[in-house]
């Protein structure tokens, strides 16, 4: 752990720099909300990144989004399929099929791929989530014509020889013991996601149960592979040193071909309305502080939960919220780390970039000398202090300007735009949602906050997980280490 | 060979033939006072970024007070001049600057970004930070306890565990061997007053390097250097750190730990930035274990055998030293088989050296990749800073593709004979490993007694 104070979350530097890091399920963006009913006029820059978009005959939606300081691009390719459309009894197979994506084509033998783009002077890679699964990779601008005919050649060509699909298991179940089985923290979030999505599947593991995992087979892959892998169920986004009309040529040149296919539409199970605060909890010898941590089931950028009336928005609100409630300079930091001692750290976030439903959460690390009990009282008197006084007019502008003034800098990065584009489209949005943003959030009001709070805020839609040391165990075991080589992302 | 294959690997001639051309121009400022600062103009955006260096890290700590520097940079945005801590955080996030400071082995930096339209307030704040801090009584107590949490939560941390057992058996009582944050002991001791003494001492003029990239110009440049930097003390009084002699080549240990998979850290004495062979140690590093998905050690551990998700390698540079080292998790009843591979691999390396293609693609991937490597602003003025701290020269950028294009062969079996050696590697493994009988055993504690 680093000296100071935990860096926002919610930002798009944020977002690229989890990337960069080599994060599997990523953080959420930045929001892309969509519309409130603005009737202010705000004075902002309109428009983000000023993409351009198309659509190929066969359905694949292309956006285009120019940067021309330096000569690189970045060329991403997202299926609109995740962990949550994984079979029943076959969770981690999107995931699985995510690596063996890798595994060669009828021309491209299997890890050729990599080669290529490396040699090419190339950074790939590939990761999935929930609703989406993407493919990558940045390369210079001279190279996208290359790279765009490994992709669409995977697109439409895959083979998996059984001889690499074996061990390639055994990569992701070792993957699952460094990221899941090394952290207890990741072992408590399975658990709670489980409880707090009882019945749809954002309750089970991106990365599968291991005992699941361990079961699927190349069959499995092939199909799964040919019931979602088609041109019209992907999104290309390209970004960087390249015109509309470059891509728009290339694009038809190695994707046009590529027939479209019948895909099935995305249904999953509903979360039934239950009204129950959960709790679990954890001992770990490995753990020497107890935390605490709350998720409320929230409306996404999408998709709102039953008890929030038909129509209404919350997500812009709810990410103003989080600005002011969250980071460094937030509520919660302020009141329970440098206030109130009872704290070593506290923290608030929101993701929204999702199909269906979103999660609001909340933190705190009891310091050392401190009780838990303690620590989620203090927590839950700024939440109630929060939903009774409600957040002041001044507050809520300033919070407006860092968000707005922050998405400065989501151009100076290889990827981030394409990021954002990406996984909103993928996950039901739109590209005026990402465009509209910063107009939308000069339009929240402090009225539109306090009521986004109560209604999100009501621990009746929220789990509450605790993890804590074990008493008298012998601190021998390990956290996930520092050592991991970055470039393992899938 | 099917037709795409057949254009394919045309592409990758092509790249061979014609290597992107893109000339990046960097000016070297002098300040009305005296400094200098290298700059990459760039007006795209309505921002700017800036690297700073200070030769001397947390090596130079004192006996005793082991993590001053590193608790020093945990402590440097919180609360300069007139503005408390909470007021301080406040105006930079007001003016949107984003402030890091960082504490290793042989350099201290800074870096900061900010907008165009924040800049002269974002160098007052930083002028403020590195000239007169307050180390208030709350934020030092807080980030204190907030280390203090970090290096309790170390012990039990297989990676800190394999980590320090390495330094401490490669470095013996050199100060690479203590932990970056010291210790418990060492930190609760530390006050203010030490703060401010090992800034004055460490944060000079005659040891500062510079670099930025962005919505700024040389002419405003240069007063931005004195406003910033002219007044730090001139010279350091840092000592000295002697470069390191090397112990323990050869062994093998293991720090049992109840878990799933085994973590190996593993490395042996490598070279400095400054050796000439640097460049094609670089190549040989990336075919052995630092080219991602295409390396030898990615592709005999993770790729046929399926024993860990990632291995990889890497050079690290040191003032006077070096090593290369590397880390894995792999599962541990396939924790025998992963060092012997690991040996054995490196051992082949040393011996015959890489072969004309692998060379050829690492030779393609490290020109190539260049553009992105420096892509973004920050990333452009932290490589500014290390052109100068490795004395590379300015024009470093425009030869650095003649440098890869112009290594053979010969030259990377050389280096890597010269470089690699398995009886050399000191290799430690923390978990529950099976097949490692003849490692030593050692307690997971000794990492931190």
């Amino acid at each position: 752990m680093r000296a100071g104070r935990p860096r926002l979350r919610s930002s798009l530097y944020a977002l690229t720099l989890a990337l960069a890091a080599g994060a599997s399920t990523l953080p959420p963006a930045l929001g892309a909300g969509p519309a409130l009913a603005a009737t202010t006029a705000p004075a902002v820059v309109a428009g983000l990144f000023h993409p351009t978009s198309f659509t190929l005959d066969n359905g694949l939606q292309v956006v285009v989004i120019e940067n021309h300081r330096a000569p690189v691009v970045s060329h991403m390719v997202w299926y609109k399929v995740g962990a949550a459309d994984d079979p029943v009894g076959k969770s981690g197979l999107a995931h699985y099929l995510e690596h063996l994506m890798f595994k060669g084509t009828k021309d491209v033998k299997s890890g050729e791929f990599s080669a290529i783009v490396a040699r090419n002077g190339g950074d790939e890679n590939a990761f999935t989530t929930e609703d989406y699964t993407a493919f990558y990779q940045n390369v210079s601008a001279d190279r996208l014509a290359l790279v765009m005919r490994l992709e669409a050649d995977r697109m439409q060509n895959l083979a998996i020889p059984d001889e690499e699909a074996v061990p390639e298991l055994k990569v992701v179940l070792n993957e699952r013991r460094q990221r899941i089985d090394a952290s207890p923290g990741a072992l408590l979030r399975e658990v709670a996601n489980g409880t707090l999505f009882l019945h749809h599947p954002y309750g089970t593991p991106t990365i599968g149960w291991p005992e699941e995992v361990a079961g699927l087979s190349v069959a499995d892959a092939r199909a799964f592979y040919q019931r979602w892998y088609a041109p019209n169920n992907a999104i290309l986004v390209v970004y960087g040193d390249v015109t509309p009309d470059q891509v728009r040529t290339l694009a038809g040149k190695y994707y046009g071909p590529i027939p479209r296919r019948d895909v099935p539409e995305r249904k999953r199970l509903a979360e039934p309305v239950v009204e129950a605060p959960r709790r679990v909890e954890r001992e770990d010898p490995r753990v020497t502080l107890t935390s605490l941590s709350r998720t409320y089931l929230a409306p996404s950028h999408t998709t709102s939960p039953a008890w929030i009336k038909d129509g209404v928005r919350y997500d812009a609100p709810l990410q103003v919220l989080s600005e002011i409630m969250g980071g460094g300079t937030g509520r919660l930091y302020r009141a329970l780390v440098i206030d109130q001692h009872i704290a070593n750290s506290a923290g608030f976030y929101y993701s929204e970039t999702r199909l269906d439903l979103g999660t609001l959460g909340v933190y705190v690390v009891a310091a050392p000398d401190k009780d838990i009990a303690d620590a989620e009282k203090a927590l839950d008197g700024e939440l109630d202090k929060l939903l009774k006084d409600g957040v002041s007019d001044e507050e809520v502008e300033r919070a407006k300007r860092h968000l707005i003034d922050q998405s400065v800098y989501a151009a100076d990065s290889v990827q981030g735009p394409a990021q954002l584009f990406g996984e909103t489209l993928a996950s039901g949005g739109t590209i005026d949602e990402v465009e509209n943003w910063p107009a939308d959030i000069a339009a929240v009001t402090a009225a539109e906050v306090n009521e986004a709070a109560r209604a999100v805020l009501d621990k009746n839609h929220s789990v509450t997980a605790i993890l804590a040391p074990k008493p008298g165990a012998a601190p021998v075991m390990p956290t996930a280490g520092d050592i991991s080589p970055e470039e393992s992302l899938r | 060979m099917s037709r795409l294959a057949q254009s394919l690997l045309f592409a990758c001639a092509l790249l061979l033939l014609a290597p992107a051309a893109w000339a990046t121009e960097v000016q070297q400022v002098k300040s009305p006072g005296g400094l200098t600062a290298w700059l990459v103009e760039d007006h795209s955006q309505p921002l700017m970024a800036v690297s700073v260096a200070w030769r001397g890290g947390a090596a130079t700590d004192p006996e005793g007070k082991e993590g001053l520097s590193w608790l020093l940079s945990g402590l440097m945005d919180e609360g300069a001049g007139d503005l408390s801590s909470e007021a301080f955080q406040d105006a930079l996030e007001d003016a949107a600057v984003r402030f890091s400071a960082d504490a290793a082995e042989d350099y201290f930096t800074v870096g900061f970004k900010t907008l165009t339209a924040h800049r002269d307030r974002a160098i007052e704040l930083v002028h403020m930070a590195l000239t007169s801090p307050r180390f208030d009584a709350e934020p030092v107590a807080r980030i204190k306890q907030q280390v203090l949490s970090g290096i309790r939560d170390e012990v039990t941390d297989p990676g800190e565990v394999a980590g320090r057992l390495w330094e401490r058996t490669v470095y013996g009582d050199h100060p690479y061997a203590r932990p970056l944050e010291g210790t418990e002991a060492s930190l609760t001791a530390l006050t203010p007053d030490d703060l401010r003494g090992w800034m004055r001492a460490a944060l000079t003029r005659d040891r500062l390097v510079v670099g930025v990239t962005g919505d700024i110009t040389a002419a405003e440049l240069g007063p931005m250097l004195d406003r910033l930097f002219g007044d730090l003390p001139e010279k350091s009084t840092l000592p000295r750190v002697p470069a390191p002699v090397f112990h323990g080549q050869g062994s093998l240990k293991v720090a049992e730990m109840d878990e799933k998979q085994t973590t190996l850290v593993f490395g042996q004495p490598g070279i400095t930035r400054a050796d000439p062979d640097f460049i094609t140690a670089t190549l040989v590093n990336r075919i052995l274990g630092g080219g991602g998905f295409t390396s030898r050690l990615t592709s005999e551990i993770r790729e046929k055998r399926g024993l860990t998700y990632g291995i990889g390698t890497g050079l690290v540079p040191y003032a006077d030293s070096g090593i290369i080292s590397g880390g894995s998790q792999v599962v541990n009843a396939g924790a025998g088989e992963a060092v012997k591979l690991l040996k054995q691999v490196w051992q082949e390396m040393a011996d015959k050296g890489p072969t004309e293609a692998e060379l050829d693609d690492a030779k393609t991937y490290l020109s190539g990749n260049f553009p992105l490597k420096v892509a973004t602003s920050g990333a452009m003025s932290s490589f500014l800073v290390s052109m100068q701290i490795y004395d590379l020269g300015i024009n470093y950028m425009d030869k650095r593709q003649q440098i890869i294009s112009a290594v053979t062969l010969a030259d990377a079996r050389r280096v890597a004979k010269r470089l690699l050696d398995e009886k050399s590697l000191v290799i430690v493994a923390a978990g529950a490993p099976q097949g490692l009988d003849d490692a030593e055993k050692v307690e997971p504690q000794a990492a931190f007694n």
